[in-house]
């Protein structure tokens, strides 16, 4: 028993030092951004033409006025504002450290953070943050989520929000591994830049809910490229069409991810050469 | 014609330039891909659910071939020599063009429209493999002059396309670094021109706005002459304005250029 509560106090003060250092990251990065104003602003307005992108879909839905297999435009403006919150997490928090961490594999910068006490996946990783993506897509997407919550009449208690933001949790934990693996192919590989650029395409998928798609498109998007867990599954949630299986799935699959996500990581390392050797 | 060698030699750099990245080039096609799949899943649940056989206008084929063919031609016409202009006049590159014998524009045109061709090759090729299955499977009948004029309407949106986004790229000379706003732009054009949806279905008062702008010819214009939308006279009426529209465009360009250059310093050897 004392063994188990050392260990679970150790977990704990792990956890609180990296959160400690990720608001450190945050903030270097918001500094970094604001050095370069119109970087800012041109980032603000990349990052405005994507979301009218995004919500040119909406207008399609809505014109339209049809229920797309048995979801009503409302219900999928719920699954259009969680696909943007959680693009304001995967664009805004990891996209720009995974397509940088081929870089630092390629040209031996990885040497820096190797001797530094904290995790190494942890740094590469999650260091730097886009705040002009997250910021644009988080505010868009909670509105309108908050817009459909309303007029669908979703009741707001504790199962329904704690269920959602419990999703969106897990949404962002496979999210992070998804689309981490391949790029942790760096390690072997010289060149990835185009095994990135289509992975990175892939979360577009997500644009609209995964019923469009016929039945087989959806058993892989689920089970085999679990693409369409990351922002199909807080909805489905608290519109009550989730079943069961998926259910068991949304709760195994980010422990599965993190595992194989640790195990590529710890396999790659092995084949890192540093710059000097 | 010997100033006309030095421009041909551009346009030859240009040519070798994508074909040197050509691996990247096909890489981009599957990307470009997805849109399509994912409306096309779209549209056949929209009008599977639909009452009606036609939804702002198209039928189900329509839609769908227009979602083909708005994929391909958006890509058509896609430029990217924007980022190399700011390049060079943050860096000072754009200095050696103020000595030599060399005009900036004739350059960079010569130099697109080489980066172009092979491009345009590989995807006009997609888009008659396209035209090709509407026909087999769909029995949409494509008549050979709809094609004709489909092609030059295509040069011209090319064309329009490039004096477009050389008068945003003006904006170098005011902002040092303005690539995510060049994204943005792209993206913003991109939509107004029809390359990701019909413009019709954004309603009669969106298409009607978006129809005074330049952005429709490069890519909802086209698709509909080819598609059997637009009448011949429509057609015709259609590549006057995007000929005016070159134009303007042209005389803003030179006009930006003109007033931007003035701001260009350069420092050093």
């Amino acid at each position: 028993m004392w063994r188990w509560g050392d260990r679970m106090n150790e977990l704990w003060r792990e956890i609180k030092k990296h959160w400690l250092i990720y608001r450190l990251f945050l903030k270097n990065s918001l500094m970094a951004q604001m050095e370069y104003r119109f970087n800012f602003i041109g980032n603000l307005a990349m990052e405005s033409g994507y979301l009218l992108v995004k919500l040119s879909y909406v207008v399609v839905v809505y014109r339209s006025g049809v229920s797309i297999h048995g979801l009503s435009p409302d219900e999928i403006l719920l699954f259009i504002g969680t696909f943007v919150f959680l693009t304001a997490v995967y664009a805004g928090l990891y996209m720009i450290n995974n397509f940088g961490l081929r870089g630092k594999i390629k040209d031996g910068d990885l040497d820096l953070i190797l001797t530094k006490p904290v995790s190494l996946q942890f740094m590469a990783t999650l260091r730097q943050a886009d705040l002009t993506i997250f910021s644009v897509d988080a505010l868009a997407g909670a509105v309108m989520v908050c817009i459909a919550w309303a007029r669908l009449s979703i009741p707001v208690n504790l199962v329904t929000v704690g269920g959602y933001l419990g999703f969106l949790g897990i949404s962002s934990v496979v999210s992070y591994c998804l689309f981490l693996l391949p790029q942790i192919l760096s390690f072997w590989l010289m060149n990835t830049s185009a095994i990135a650029e289509i992975t990175d395409s892939f979360w577009d998928f997500n644009n609209m809910p995964m019923d469009i798609y016929n039945r087989w498109i959806q058993q892989i998007g689920v089970f085999i490229l679990p693409i369409f867990v990351v922002t199909n599954f807080p909805p489905m949630f608290v519109l009550k069409k989730m079943p069961s299986v998926y259910l068991g799935w949304a709760l195994l699959l980010p422990f599965l991810l993190l595992g194989l996500v640790r195990l590529a990581w710890k396999r790659g390392l092995r084949n890192y050469s540093s710059a000097s050797s | 014609m010997p100033w006309l060698k030095k421009y041909l030699k551009a346009f030859e750099l240009g040519f070798e330039t994508a074909l040197e990245y050509r691996f990247n080039f096909m890489i981009s096609l599957i990307s470009a891909a997805y849109p399509i799949i994912i409306q096309s899943f779209l549209w056949s649940a929209i009008y599977a659910a639909s009452a009606g056989s036609s939804v702002y206008g198209y039928t189900f084929r329509q839609m769908i071939a227009y979602t083909f063919m708005a994929g391909l031609v958006a890509r058509l016409v896609r430029t990217g020599f924007e980022y190399e202009i700011m390049d060079d006049v943050k860096n000072g590159k754009f200095s050696k063009f103020l000595v030599q014998p060399m005009g900036y524009f004739p350059y960079r045109l010569a130099s697109f429209l080489g980066q172009k061709v092979p491009g345009q090759g590989m995807i006009l090729g997609l888009l008659g493999l396209v035209l090709v299955g509407l026909n087999v499977f769909w029995g949409m009948q494509i008549e050979p002059l709809r094609v004709l004029a489909f092609l030059v309407t295509l040069v011209l949106a090319t064309v329009l396309n490039f004096l477009l986004f050389y008068c945003f790229s003006a904006i170098s000379f005011w902002i040092i670094e303005v690539g995510f706003l060049f994204e943005g732009i792209r993206i913003v054009t991109v939509l107004l021109s029809g390359g990701i949806f019909p413009l019709e279905v954004f309603g009669d008062r969106f298409a009607r706005a978006a129809g005074l702008l330049p952005f429709k010819y490069t890519v909802n214009y086209p698709i509909n002459v080819l598609n059997g939308k637009l009448t011949g006279s429509e057609a015709l009426q259609g590549m006057l304005l995007q000929m005016i529209w070159i134009g303007v465009i042209l005389l803003a360009a030179n006009l930006l250029w003109r007033v931007g250059g003035r701001r260009y310093v350069a420092v050093g050897g």
